[in-house]
């Protein structure tokens, strides 16, 4: 049993860069990040974001799971290739960012968004946060937001699914409830004999029983926004010393890289956040993970606890008035096995404590490949039968009809053996960039 | 130097080929569509399928969902066949021609009759790869060369120790030497369209005896199910596949070498054998990318792997190798109904560390080759086999 204490949270799930943590040993694909490194509740050297290598650019096998150029196997280089598809319609194959407010470096696996400010109402504290989607389709476009018309369905009177705010004539939102505390130290503690799920698992934030990343405001439209907070009741100038110099993870979320200020108002900041690793309908992708209904689930993912998620009514997937869209992840999926060899077939949550790399989680629906999608995902969470790894059926799964036909083939089902299908925990996951 | 290739270095390449291919119909029979058909998607949901919205791609055609491309025809997904308007023709000899049309260069035509538009055939035209025809009055063609023997009895013995390379492999229909689905159409703008021959020197009343089946494969294409000139259609067996990880059905029809006809059930056509292969997206370049593989897993005591995959599976199993193609349309910009047969092998060390699975899709399979887990058969570099193979895509699953 490992007992494990970081406040780092990676591009990939937490949990993995745990479990680096506890060997001491740094991801295979682990590059230096000075920014990301050295939180101050005794972050080892090792705990470094995972980064993504360079899509196409001769370094393919620097990240698990940045597409091989496709010039592989041909007779001409891939300077002779035509552009991505992508570039010539959003919803061809090919890399695209849709989460558009601010830059992605792929090296680093972050995005650099605008940071906001706001208050809350009751007390007048600060309140600072990140907007990444929203179900008002023509304001996501002209904000580089992802639409999610589901997110209209995420507020429900006297439930705390939602919180409420209203814009001030400043521009900033005034929130009515919810607050977070950035305080804790995360931990986790492996379980035995299989490391998921972990003996016990402390979120690094937890938000107070209202809280939700989710806001539904009063005026402009009566919309609904995704506002995960960053930091709570900080003072602007504490927050700038976060540029150059680490974070200080008491007071601001596990995924933050850094904040430096912008130009113009002194409380103009941006936010550098790490990304996670993932697939959707076979695409490799990278979001954004901030915050979970569940304790545990928030530690293994290095988010912020959101009590007031757990009101999301979960299950009913893809019918009227659901909130979700459903992610999918595997907890005994296959495992390296070759010392110093990266399983290509790796992924889940035993293989993540196990070797340091992300869990490689599935999403349904994205923006471009469907019209279902919500940053707020039901967690359907699949265990390989012990039958299904005796005939060697199991491997890396990435889309979702895949996982499906495999569950209603019985080889893939809930951990406890039970049915495939929701775990009753949500997260909330901004996607941010296809690479394919 | 031309760049077109000599018979006599195609013919070298012969003994590295292994092909692809459904072995027979029997890889698009029902059964065989039912392996990759996408389970409903209320699969561990708490409302059942019927409180789902629409598939994505109702909405919009490049999303993910069912969609048909091929729509010049009918798709029945229970008996994986497409049924498609029958077209007539002639040689300048007399000798009548019937053909199939389903993709073509020309964008605008392609969208008023539902056949695949596909930009690449504009350089498939350039080495003696297309027919020539000129489009009489009544709209029929009539093409300058080009015969097809469809009297062979297609054969089959599997290899030993391996199903794949077959030790015989026939194919069930020969073309001449200037025989090539492709023709450039002389009165209609020099487009070039893929014009597959589903029988030949053979009378409209001979062919209306398998307007319900039955089709005389010493007569037809191997492929026909129905043909039925008195109605104007053709029913064709369709075979299944992945682009980008989306099941997909499509049509096989040519191959450039024998023993990849043998055992696509296609015809063996002679006149592609100088298709330029090898440059996937580059300029000038006729061809898209299919990935096959030699030895993926087969079924285990007679339970359908759900990672079943490739030649030496098709065989054993008597199921599709679920190959893997490259673009398509409504996925990407670079479709071409003739494919560059990209053959890999998983190695002996991937196979001992359990990496061995289905692969669905091309970035997938280059990385697995980039990590040297898949090499070209015998372990030679990844690449072009040579060889090429004409399948139009007809419908995405997914």
């Amino acid at each position: 049993m490992t007992f494990l204490s970081t406040r780092a949270s990676t591009g990939l799930i937490a949990l993995a860069l745990a479990a680096a943590c506890s060997s001491g040993k740094a991801p295979a694909s682990n590059a230096s990040n000075s920014q990301a490194n050295g939180g101050d509740k005794g972050l080892a050297p090792s705990c470094e974001p995972i980064q993504l290598g360079p899509l196409n650019g001769g370094q393919a096998t620097g990240s698990e799971i940045s597409p091989a150029p496709a010039s592989i196997g041909a007779d001409v280089p891939a300077t002779y290739f035509g552009p991505a598809p992508s570039s010539v319609n959003p919803r061809l194959v090919g890399p695209v960012q849709l989460l558009k407010a601010g830059p992605v470096d792929l090296d680093k696996g972050t995005i650099t968004l605008p940071l906001y400010k706001g208050k809350l109402g009751p007390t007048g504290q600060s309140v600072w946060f990140i907007l990444t989607d929203t179900d008002d389709k023509e304001n996501a476009d002209a904000l580089g937001l992802n639409f999610s018309a589901k997110l209209a369905y995420a507020y429900a009177p006297g439930k705390k699914a939602t919180r409420t705010g209203t814009v001030a004539s400043d521009g900033t939102i005034t929130f009515d409830q919810g607050t977070v505390d950035f305080s804790p130290q995360r931990a986790l503690v492996a379980g035995t004999p299989s490391p998921f799920p972990p003996a016990s698992a402390t979120p690094g934030s937890k938000g107070d029983a209202d809280y939700s990343p989710l806001v539904k405001l009063s005026n402009a439209g009566g919309h609904t926004y995704n506002a995960p907070v960053i930091a709570f009741d900080v003072a602007d100038d504490t927050l700038a010393g976060f540029c150059t110099n680490p974070p200080d993870y008491h007071l601001v979320h596990d995924k933050v890289v850094s904040i430096c200020r912008g130009p113009g108002k002194t409380d103009n900041f941006t936010v550098t956040l790490a990304l996670t690793n993932g697939f959707s309908f076979g695409r490799p992708v990278v979001y954004l993970s901030t915050e979970a209904s569940d304790a545990t689930v928030a530690t293994l993912e290095g988010a912020t606890f959101a009590p007031g998620l757990a009101d999301i009514v979960v299950g009913r997937d893809d019918s009227v008035f659901s909130a979700i869209e459903r992610l999918f992840a595997i907890a005994n999926g296959p495992q390296n096995q070759s010392p110093g060899e990266v399983n290509p077939q790796r992924q889940g949550l035993n293989s993540a404590i196990a070797d340091g790399h992300g869990p490689l989680n599935v999403l349904g629906g994205l923006p471009t490949l469907a019209t279902d999608y919500s940053p707020i995902w039901d967690v359907n969470l699949g265990a390989w039968t012990a039958d299904a790894i005796a005939k060697g059926y199991r491997s890396r799964v990435d889309e979702e009809f895949q996982i499906l036909g495999l569950a209603s083939r019985g080889f893939l089902t809930k951990p406890d053996g039970k049915p495939f299908g929701s775990s009753g925990t949500v997260v909330n996951c901004p996607i941010v960039k296809r690479l394919l | 130097m031309s760049s077109c290739k000599s018979p006599f270095a195609f013919a070298a390449r012969l003994l590295a080929c292994a092909t692809l291919a459904a072995v027979a119909l029997g890889a698009t029979s029902a059964r065989a569509q039912i392996e990759i058909n996408p389970p409903p998607p209320s699969i561990g949901s708490d409302v059942p399928a019927t409180y789902f919205g629409p598939a994505p791609s109702s909405v919009d055609k490049f999303l993910v969902g069912p969609l048909q491309l091929l729509t010049a025809g009918k798709v029945d997904l229970n008996t994986a066949t497409v049924t498609l308007p029958l077209y007539t023709g002639r040689l300048e000899d007399g000798r009548k021609v019937w053909s199939i049309f389903t993709d073509t260069d020309d964008e605008a035509n392609a969208e008023a009759l539902g056949l695949n538009f596909s930009s690449k055939l504009t350089y498939a035209a350039l080495c003696g790869t297309a027919r020539h025809a000129v489009a009489e009055l009544d709209g029929s063609l009539t093409f300058d060369v080009g015969a097809v023997d469809f009297s062979p009895e297609r054969a089959i013995t599997a290899g030993s120790p391996s199903a794949f390379p077959p030790k015989v492999a026939d194919p069930g229909s020969i073309g001449d030497k200037n025989y090539t689905p492709l023709v450039v159409i002389e009165n209609a703008g020099n487009h070039v369209y893929n014009a597959p021959m589903v029988a030949f020197d053979v009378s409209a009343e001979e062919l209306n005896k398998s307007c319900d089946g039955n089709a005389d494969h010493s007569k037809v294409h191997d492929k026909v199910v129905k043909i039925c000139p008195r109605d104007g259609t053709v029913t064709l067996a369709l075979t299944l596949g992945f682009s980008f990880s989306r099941p997909v059905l499509y049509l096989s029809t040519e191959a450039n070498d024998t023993v990849v006809a043998a055992l696509e059930g296609a015809t063996f056509a002679p006149g592609l054998v100088n298709i330029p292969v090898g440059r996937d997206d580059s300029a000038l370049s006729p061809v898209e990318r299919i990935f096959v593989h030699t030895n993926g897993p087969t079924n285990i005591n007679g339970e359908v792997n759900p990672q079943r995959q490739g030649l030496n599976s098709a065989i054993l199993d008597g199921r599709g190798p679920l190959n893997v193609l490259g673009g398509i349309p409504t996925i990407a910009t670079d479709y071409s109904p003739i494919w560059d047969v990209n053959l890999g092998e998983w190695t002996q060390a991937a196979i001992d560390k359990g990496y061995r699975s289905r692969l669905t899709d091309e970035f997938q399979i280059l990385g697995m080759v980039v990590r040297g887990f898949l090499t070209g058969p015998g372990g030679k570099p990844y690449g072009s086999t040579g060889f090429v193979v004409n399948c139009p895509i007809v419908q995405r699953l997914l």
